[in-house]
């Protein structure tokens, strides 16, 4: 220890090495202590870390839309918002239910005993409208939250609404295609981790967890929205003229089976699930079975003609209306005597028939019957589907047999006639139909002759005379087109018997010689008219109109035989057949009249009575704006196009 | 003091002013990276609500052009279905 000049012992450097020595020993409590929590307690305190600033956050995805064939948009799935309430959390009972039943538009007394309940979590109203969400967050009520869900939209309202099905408020599918592509339509769910800040507000952490797609796959029908509309439009048309009480319509493109609508009315329209009843909801042309009364018989003169029973020209003794088989008489409608067997079709004699089935047998019909398809389900795979009712042949007295051969004593669904038919129009092939295109439909080639070529063509031009010769299916006839067809007129099954309900039905394929296009029309229990070619057959004619004119098929010419090409120079001097008759409502004035606002279309017809081709300028389909004005005198031949322009109309 | 001993002051001093820097530019990486991901979380928001809305108006335009109402607009404009007769196929006749 050195001592200074006055004998005083100098500590600063014992003092120096104590601090010094404390400080060592700090630092090492702290390295030590460092070292425990970070090596001994490392794990578990991180473990508490990541609980409290980490969260799992779960994504739930869309559920799979579904398209028609041209990529129009059938069904979606939008975000919805859903309220739901923690009732611990709510100070005053009274105001909240008061600003919650104000802001859902819900009555306060059901609200309130909701929020009165002892749950965690109680859902107050799911899937409220953007409104209500919006209403709802600025009353900001304490315990009161939003959530978001799916809710499952259908932007053509009520357009194949049965084929599509429903989903229930999970998002599950119940019936149609909802239910039958349910596994592939489901989302799926996606977790990660997300971080919390102090507040609890939740923040990105990683990319982890967002890549994978959770949507649910989408399904591609093989209907077309267009088509499927003519169909509907002709059907409720049909329907509310003859009262009917329901009815169904099929279109199907005869080359690949697909069906391009399926209209069955009443309608039903799947954004409106609540309004509906089981009747509006059922798909009827899977479901409902009906007996198919005369278009049957286009199948019997098939198996007859291919089982050399009959030839087209094998004389039938109609027996003048009236004929008795066992205990039972048969009727016609128009009553014949002696007639070759391809007049039998078109008159529709359902004693010639059922002679031509008395003479083929039984067991022979049926098995025909049971290649084409009736008695069993077709594989569009649809829920409700029927098979249909085909007594087992060895049970068939004569009378049975007879009535199965006019189409009564059977009962088919409308997906099973359009299959049949689908197999007359193939050359006597069978054809599975489709509904759905995306996914494609997995199945074995199971085709099957049943009919030869010479037999299905036979068949089809014995339908064509049905419409085109003095047959039941005339008033289908489109000017231009050759069409096969057949008209039904079926007794109902009442209590006891027959009872004074029809189904009337059309079947149509066009064109005869080579179908393309097949439509058939079912109307139940019409009211003002029962027969098939007038309820049903109009029904056809106009939805086979209306589907050729959509895919720019329809005659040129009002003449069965089109095949025929002209030259551009001879058009110009021949009017069209059915030009539109010019309208009576701007008669001819002496000076221009006034056609601002009316369509182009009605102002260029206008003009054309004049001579005139007016220049059109813009772009629209209504005139806004004339010259010369109204009032003025008619142009003159003198006036040139150009910086002179005869007439003009600007549009809008 | 040896030059050895400058060197090794120099090199703590230097240790110390690099993990000094190194802490501060830890600090600053993580409130950048904060902010970050505030603003991450409120772009995917915006992303949620727009794509929302897009599918809203997806379905709002699938409804303006389906048949039903494209019936009813070509009825405003005296538009109707081509019937047989009324269509002419004009063909390349060279």
């Amino acid at each position: 220890m050195a001592q200074d000049g006055q004998g005083r012992k100098d500590h600063s450097r014992v003092k120096i090495g104590l601090v010094a020595a404390l400080f060592a020993l700090a630092f090492a409590g702290l390295w030590v202590r460092a070292g425990w929590v970070q090596l001994h307690l490392g794990d578990a305190l991180l473990t508490q870390a990541s609980r409290q600033s980490l969260a799992a956050e779960f994504e739930y995805g869309e559920r799979g839309r579904i398209f028609d064939r041209n990529g129009e948009m059938l069904a979606t799935s939008v975000q919805a918002n859903s309220v739901y309430a923690s009732p611990f959390e709510i100070a005053d009972l009274d105001a909240a239910a008061t600003a919650v039943a104000k802001a859902l538009s819900l009555p306060r007394k059901d609200i309130r005993q909701k929020l009165a309940s002892k749950k965690q979590f109680v859902w107050i109203k799911r899937q409220v409208s953007d409104r209500e969400a919006a209403a709802l967050t600025r009353a900001d009520i304490p315990g009161i939250r939003l959530t978001t869900e799916y809710s499952r939209i259908y932007p053509n309202g009520h357009l194949a609404g049965q084929t599509l099905g429903l989903v229930d408020i999970d998002g599950h599918g119940l019936e149609g295609v909802e239910r039958l592509y349910d596994a592939r339509m489901q989302p799926g769910k996606a977790k990660f981790v997300v971080q919390r800040d102090a507040k609890g507000s939740r923040l990105y952490l990683d990319a982890l967890g967002r890549e994978v797609n959770i949507n649910g796959l989408d399904v591609r029908l093989t209907l077309d929205t267009h088509i499927q509309h003519a169909a509907e439009q002709a059907l409720a048309n049909a329907i509310a003229q003859y009262k009917a009480r329901a009815g169904i319509v099929l279109v199907v493109e005869v080359d690949s089976g697909d069906i391009l609508a399926m209209a069955n009315q009443p309608f039903f329209n799947p954004n409106a699930v609540k309004g509906s009843n089981p009747g509006q909801r059922r798909l009827r042309a899977v479901t409902d079975v009906y007996e198919p009364g005369s278009t049957l018989k286009p199948f019997l003169f098939a198996a007859a003609l291919e089982e050399g029973a009959i030839e087209t020209d094998t004389l039938i003794n109609c027996e003048n209306g009236r004929w008795r088989v066992a205990n039972k008489t048969i009727r016609d409608t128009h009553p014949r005597g002696w007639l070759p067997a391809h007049q039998v079709l078109r008159y529709s004699s359902n004693i010639g028939c059922a002679k031509i089935g008395l003479d083929m047998g039984a067991d022979i019909y049926a098995n025909y019957l049971t290649k084409l398809g009736f008695g069993e389900k077709t594989d569009l795979g649809l829920s409700g589907e029927s098979a249909g009712l085909v007594m087992p042949p060895a049970k068939w007295t004569s009378v049975d047999l007879a009535a199965i051969s006019f189409g009564q004593g059977i009962g088919v669904t409308a997906v099973q006639l359009a299959r049949a038919f689908l197999c007359l129009a193939n050359e006597g092939v069978t054809r599975e139909l489709n509904l759905v295109r995306t996914p494609a439909p997995n199945r074995p080639n199971a085709a099957v002759r049943v009919f030869s070529p010479e037999t299905a063509a036979t068949v089809l031009k014995m339908m064509r005379d049905v419409v085109h010769e003095d047959g039941t299916g005339r008033t289908a006839r489109i000017p231009g087109i050759t069409m096969a067809g057949k008209t039904g007129t079926a007794q109902k099954a009442a209590k006891g018997g027959y009872g004074d309900q029809y189904l009337s039905s059309f079947v149509a394929m066009v064109p005869a010689d080579d179908p393309k296009l097949l439509v058939i029309t079912m109307i139940d229990e019409p009211q003002t008219a029962n027969y098939g070619s007038m309820v049903a057959a109009p029904v056809c004619r106009e939805v086979t109109v209306r589907t050729l004119a959509y895919y720019g098929k329809v005659s040129e010419t009002l003449e069965s035989v089109v095949a025929e090409r002209v030259s551009v120079d001879l058009l110009a001097d021949s009017p069209l057949d059915q030009a539109m008759a010019l309208p009576t409502e701007h008669p001819e004035t002496d000076t221009v009249p006034n056609i601002q606002g009316l369509s182009v279309r009605r102002a260029l017809e206008l003009l054309a009575r004049r001579g005139i081709v007016p220049v059109l300028k813009g772009q629209g389909m209504t005139v806004r704006d004339q010259k010369p004005r109204a009032g003025q005198p008619w142009p003159t031949e003198q006036q040139t196009e150009g910086t002179d322009d005869v007439f003009i109309l600007w549009l809008s | 003091m040896s030059t050895t001993d400058k060197t090794l002051i120099w090199m703590i001093l230097t240790l110390l002013g690099g993990a000094l820097s190194l802490g501060l530019g830890a600090v600053w990486l993580n409130i950048e990276r904060m902010d970050l991901a505030y603003d991450l979380r409120k772009m995917e928001k915006s992303l949620n609500q727009k794509e929302a809305l897009a599918v809203k108006l997806s379905v709002e335009r699938n409804n303006q052009v389906s048949p039903y109402q494209l019936k009813r607009l070509a009825g405003h404009l005296d538009l109707g279905v081509a019937a047989p007769g009324q269509i002419r196929r004009i063909t390349d006749t060279q």
